[in-house]
């Protein structure tokens, strides 16, 4: 099955260039390039390509924005951020606006297309080094600064499995104060307000296993 | 009518109306790397693309020739860099330079790089800049320019109480480091003012 492919990026050299060895991989074919979020927007709403690649640093409109207006104009594009950034507010800036992945600009040939079949099934595709950056990273509030202890993953997982607190408990052998502490706890590092944003937030931030929550209890 | 735009979105300076040179920030620095930060990933991706894939002769061709010429203008981006630098440490008060014999200094000074300058003014240009700011952005732009090995002609004019400076290609050949010239332009003290095929700035001039 070929993957149909959006290129966006304002150096017309690198989009040129990356558009040239992309088509060169069997199984993926380069619809359209553009080098402006609005061209891209238009050609995402003609085209509706199965992968979009787009620059987070674009000159009208950034290249989150355009994942967060590309999700309304074609829903079913999954979009992966190129950034010359490792920061990690920028990874969780645009896993806020929907992306399915981030690969820093430099990355190779093969990283990309990896990241390009990742998506494409449907998975994740963030670099392990960038994904270690942000659950280490020191700050203590909000979800770029969640560092989960092994029994609060534990935890998060049955969440997502839909386990309420007594399940919970029950299952990790803990008694109810303790599993509900675990969970206003996890609330707190995500930055959530409910179990449901946490699971939610959880699993846009890759905290979650995605074989996690298959499992029945 | 809207002012006219530079691809990276700044405003071009209205010739007839004075100058308000603002610092350098870090903004304008963090600029300049993400346009030399492509360059690398451009060098990667066509390096990887022709160690990884079985690709045609012509693609083949123009990977690599793609990847020599943004070779060379990475380099050319680093001088740029090493005089955004320079500036940033410049804090020297602004002092009567003559643009058209700066220029020819820079010719000088860009020449072991390959670059060819022609400095096509007759009158003398007063500006009023940081001298060692100014003395290391010239060269920066005039390799930019040259994009290589390419030919520059240059002119320093007064208009009204500034002095515009343009460096162009004598083959028209497109300019592609424009993000980059612009911070150069920005440290110097000056506003961008529309060139095709390379840079012009304006400076303020020198009163007398």
């Amino acid at each position: 099955m070929t993957v149909s492919l959006l290129l966006v990026d304002d150096h017309v050299v690198f989009v040129e260039t990356l558009a040239a060895a992309l088509s060169g991989v069997d199984g993926l074919d380069v619809a359209a390039v553009a080098t402006t979020a609005s061209d891209a927007l238009a050609q995402a709403r003609d085209l509706h390509p199965d992968v979009a690649l787009v620059d987070i640093d674009l000159p009208d409109f950034g290249g989150i924005e355009l994942a967060r207006r590309m999700g309304r104009v074609s829903p079913e594009t999954r979009v992966i951020v190129l950034t010359a950034s490792e920061e990690p507010s920028a990874l969780v800036s645009a896993m806020d606006a929907g992306v399915s992945g981030y690969l820093v600009k430099h990355a190779a040939l093969r990283e990309v297309t990896g990241a390009i079949r990742e998506v494409h099934a449907g998975r994740m595709a963030i670099p392990a080094a960038l994904f270690r950056k942000l659950v280490t990273a020191p700050t203590g509030s909000g979800p770029a600064g969640a560092v989960l202890t092994r029994r609060e993953r534990e935890v998060l997982a049955l969440l997502a499995q839909g386990c309420d607190v007594q399940r919970i408990a029950k299952l990790l052998g803990i008694t109810w104060h303790t599993a509900r502490s675990y969970v206003k706890t996890l609330l707190l590092k995500l930055d959530a307000h409910s179990q449901l944003e946490a699971v939610s937030k959880a699993r846009r931030l890759g905290l979650l296993d995605t074989t996690e929550g298959s499992s029945e209890r | 009518m809207a002012p006219q735009r530079l691809a990276a979105g700044l405003p071009f300076a209205d010739p007839g109306r004075p100058v308000s040179p603002r610092r350098l920030s870090e903004a304008d620095v963090d600029r300049a790397m993400h346009a030399s930060l492509a360059r690398v990933a451009t060098i990667r991706m066509a390096v990887t693309t022709l160690m990884d894939n079985a690709i045609d002769a012509d693609t083949r061709t123009w990977l690599l020739s793609t990847a020599e010429r943004e070779a060379v203008r990475l380099a050319g981006d680093l001088a740029a860099h090493r005089a955004l630098v320079a500036c940033l440490a410049d804090r020297s008060p602004r002092v009567e330079v003559e643009i058209a014999t700066a220029l020819r200094e820079a010719g000088t000074q860009a020449a072991p790089a390959g670059a060819r300058l022609r400095v096509a003014s007759r009158r003398p240009a007063l500006a009023l800049v940081r001298r060692r700011c100014l003395e290391a952005v010239l060269p920066a732009l005039v390799r930019l320019v040259a994009d290589g090995e390419g030919e520059v002609k240059a002119t320093a004019r007064r208009e009204g109480d500034g002095v515009i400076v343009r460096l162009g290609r004598a083959d028209a050949a497109d300019f592609d480091a424009r993000l980059v010239a612009e911070q150069l332009v920005r440290a110097v003290g000056g506003a961008p003012v529309p060139q095709p095929g390379g840079v012009a700035f304006r400076i303020p001039a020198a009163t007398r």
